[in-house]
């Protein structure tokens, strides 16, 4: 059970129910069963790891606070290690294996939500030896933090002071906040199931085999990938938005329309925010962020980047990812002056809107270079992808590809492949046009400018919506015969 | 919350009359309520209806064994028979929907088990007794696949235009254009069995190779029916000349197909054979096309003749 299986719309309203129903002081109580059942819904063999994370952050909290001095750091550091630990061996330990005994054909699984919820206990751990949060009392509002439904799969990731307090807190049902939390749902639905996983038909033949392809293909690929895993994990983090409304719980936004950023620095400030910022104030700062001088800022932030390649998965093209972030950043703040020179002396104002548009499109390129080696199945595929971009530019091959690709990975009659391109098109501009509309006319806040609408554009949006999720659902087969993830389950 | 309840059923309310039509015009009756599927060939009608109603003899595998009359099987057999045989059926699905059926009704007595050159051929990996299970077992994984969506949007379109639905059965009306050329010579087969061999079967039986692990798997089925008391007879059904002529000889199947005959006869199966060595050996006139029998002439006389006392 994720999010966009069907079974997820019977258990979430099951569990808000209940969860209003009940005395108040029970509460915390609901959620933390609904946790345990959608944990054991989705992974029953991994809850005891879950449990035994929960016990050790709860343990090493609370020796941390009891100490002080060295010893708060030892116990601090323990517990990192063990998360850390755990987290690099289920991350590593398959492609350890694969390069030791490559005949061995044993594969280890991974734990739902590891990552998530290892980098939400390291967070917990950190900010209790540097006093910012007190270790909790409750071992099992702990645990509850810790593999709450609506982030444990893919995060948000949560902090301690944000999260706990709340927990504790008694919920009335709020109807405002009720529909701003279904809003979030709808649309998160929207993202996933009739843009990103109809992008996925397209994407993942071109990257399985990609070099059955040249020029516009594999331009239209990478570009295809980038906005899928977008709106598939945009997506994500506004269904976990969206639960976590319904029981009065407030998360923090994870995208704030990414893809206008106009640098790498901005776009990392609006690209899973919950990871840039855990990585900033975790590592980054730890490093010694910008206090140690241009040259060891420097060399952070690339670290931190690597490090954040690494936390993505085990494929040296993860790492080539975080260096070329890392590089690019570093090259970006480096020649800032000079750019600013040689843009006021070819008569551009360095703050004016043309200058926003070329850094956007500059922007928009790194990134879709740097995805390449993030998604390509080996060095090679990712090498012959980067040499082929240009060659044989053809519009109608590109057609003639996009035919083939769909009538092998969706339906072999043209009018049924036709009709499934056509409406991906429109979904994804419309999924775009809808990022624009947040982007340029709210504060940051989609459902926002949806409910200041008038009652009767915005009931049709709200139906067009609905046919729109209703037909993604059915070009996805109900997800009854595919895979029903969350790229971001895989990291 | 009252008013988010109402606002949601208000806004489910297309989807739900969405639904009602589904269900109104989808042509395999899934839900029972209309008296019969409109194509009872759809391998959906069928495993549901054996999900419902297993009977103890069963029928597995592809087009060439799907189209037969049942109740001309049941009158010639006396027995009352499940045809699990669907369009397109890989060896695997059949082997696979085998165990499903056996699951379903353990009093299972008697198979007959499509094999030929065509189905055994390696490369066809082919799976779906997963989906089709799924599908069979869960109306909302019905609902919300794909093609039966598309498979109910034709029957609307037809029922609304007025035109009479069902399966398209292999029967046809020859002329003289389908036996000779423009300057008036004959072609050595009719026309239609000679493009079906050549276009159709002829490709994909190319560098042929037999499956090694198809052949693992009916020995297993063959001796886990021999455990159960399941009396298993194999069918090599009929293929017109042009196949043989056109595609097993020239690729030299030939010789694969007889030592596939022995070793299935030597797991104690019965074997049926009218592909390799033909107990019967049909006319073109009795083909639609090459592996199917006119539903008129020859698909009566082969379901008499493999379905009838002296056959058992």
């Amino acid at each position: 059970m994720t999010f966009n299986s069907l079974s997820y719309f019977l258990f979430l309203p099951i569990i808000a129910l209940i969860y209003y129903v009940v005395p108040r002081r029970f509460q915390p109580h609901i959620l933390l069963i609904g946790s345990v059942s959608f944990y054991l819904f989705n992974m029953p063999a991994m809850l005891p790891l879950l449990i035994v994370g929960s016990v050790v952050a709860f343990i090493f909290a609370k020796l941390s606070e009891n100490s002080t001095g060295s010893k708060r750091k030892v116990f601090t550091a323990t517990g990192v290690i063990a998360f850390v630990g755990c987290l690099a061996f289920f991350k590593y330990f398959n492609t350890l294996n694969r390069l030791i005994t490559p005949e061995s054909s044993f594969s280890l699984i991974m734990p739902l939500g590891i990552s998530f919820y290892s980098f939400t206990s390291i967070a917990y751990l950190v900010d209790v030896s540097r006093g910012k949060v007190k270790a909790e009392k409750s071992f099992f509002d702990l645990f509850l933090f810790l593999s709450f439904f609506g982030t444990i799969s893919s995060g948000p990731i949560l902090r301690a002071n944000d999260f706990l307090p709340q927990v504790k807190q008694a919920h009335n049902f709020n109807k405002q906040a009720s529909i701003h939390g279904l809003l979030s749902i709808a649309l998160g639905l929207f993202y996933k199931v009739a843009i990103a996983d109809l992008l996925a038909v397209y994407v993942n033949p071109i990257f399985s085999s990609p070099t059955l392809y040249t020029g516009l293909t594999l331009i239209a690929g990478i570009m295809m990938f980038a906005c899928q895993l977008y709106f598939d994990f945009a997506g994500y983090s506004l269904l976990a938005l969206g639960t976590a409304e319904i029981f009065g719980i407030d998360i923090i936004r994870n995208f704030r329309t990414p893809y206008f950023a106009t640098s790498l620095k901005d776009f990392w400030s609006r690209w899973h925010i919950s990871l840039s910022t855990w990585f900033r104030d975790y590592v980054y700062i730890p490093l010694g962020g910008n206090k140690k001088g241009l040259a060891r800022k420097n060399l952070n932030i690339v670290i931190t980047f690597v490090l954040s390649g690494l936390w993505h998965g085990s494929g040296i093209g993860f790492v080539i990812w975080g260096l070329c972030n890392g590089i690019t950043q570093v090259l970006g703040d480096l020649t800032k002056p000079t750019r600013d020179k040689m843009y006021i002396a070819v008569k551009i104002n360095p703050v004016g809107k043309f200058r926003s548009v070329i850094m956007w499109a500059v922007t928009a390129c790194l990134l879709f270079l740097f995805f390449i080696p993030f998604r390509s199945a080996s060095l090679s595929d990712g090498y012959y992808i980067l040499t082929h971009l240009f060659t044989d530019l053809s519009v109608a091959s590109f057609f003639a590809d996009a035919g083939t690709i769909l009538a092998v990975s969706f339906n072999p009659l043209p009018l049924l492949y036709t009709a499934f391109f056509a409406f991906t098109a429109i979904t994804l501009i419309c999924g775009i046009c809808f990022d624009a509309i947040t982007r340029y006319c709210t504060n940051g806040d989609p459902i926002e400018f949806l409910t200041k609408q008038r009652a009767f554009p915005r009931r049709l949006f709200y139906l067009i919506l609905s046919g729109m999720i209703f037909a993604g659902y059915i070009l996805n087969n109900g997800y009854f015969s595919t895979a029903v993830n969350f790229i971001y389950n895989n990291f | 919350m009252k008013t988010i309840i109402t606002r949601i059923a208000l806004l489910a309310l297309p989807f739900i009359i969405y639904t009602a039509l589904f269900f109104y015009f989808e042509p395999y009756d899934y839900l029972g309520l209309k008296g019969g599927a409109v194509n009872e060939d759809s391998v959906i009608t069928r495993v549901r209806s054996f999900l419902s109603d297993p009977k103890d003899n069963v029928i597995f595998g592809d087009s060439r064994m799907a189209h037969f009359d049942m109740d001309l099987v049941e009158s010639t057999s006396g027995e009352e028979f499940s045809n699990l045989a669907f369009g397109g059926a890989s060896l695997i699905e059949s082997i696979d929907l085998f165990y499903l059926a056996k699951e379903a009704n353990p009093d299972m007595k008697r198979c007959y088990f499509t094999v030929s050159f065509y189905n055994l051929r390696e490369g066809d990996e082919r799976n779906r007794t997963s989906a089709i299970k799924t599908v069979a077992e869960n109306p909302l994984a019905y609902f919300f696949n794909f093609n039966y969506q598309v498979d109910m949007l034709s029957e609307a379109s037809l029922r609304l235009q007025g035109v009479q639905t069902g399966a398209s059965r292999d029967t046809g009306v020859w002329t003289d254009e389908d036996f000779f050329d423009e300057n008036g010579n004959p072609y050595p087969y009719r026309k239609n069995l000679m493009e079906y061999a050549q276009d159709v079967i002829y490709d994909k039986c190319v560098d042929y190779n037999l499956s090694e692990d198809n052949m693992r798997k009916l020995g297993k089925l063959a001796s886990d029916c021999e455990k159960d008391g399941i009396e298993l007879i194999f069918v090599f059904p009929p293929s017109d000349a042009s196949i043989i002529d056109l595609v097993v000889e020239p690729l030299g199947i030939m010789p694969i197909l007889g030592e596939v005959k022995s070793e299935l006869a030597a797991t104690g199966a019965t074997i049926r054979d009218f592909e390799y060595e033909p107990e019967v050996v049909f006319t073109q006139d009795q083909f639609y096309d090459g592996f199917h029998l006119d539903l008129k002439t020859g698909l009566p006389e082969f379901t008499t003749i493999l379905f009838g006392e002296e056959g058992n």
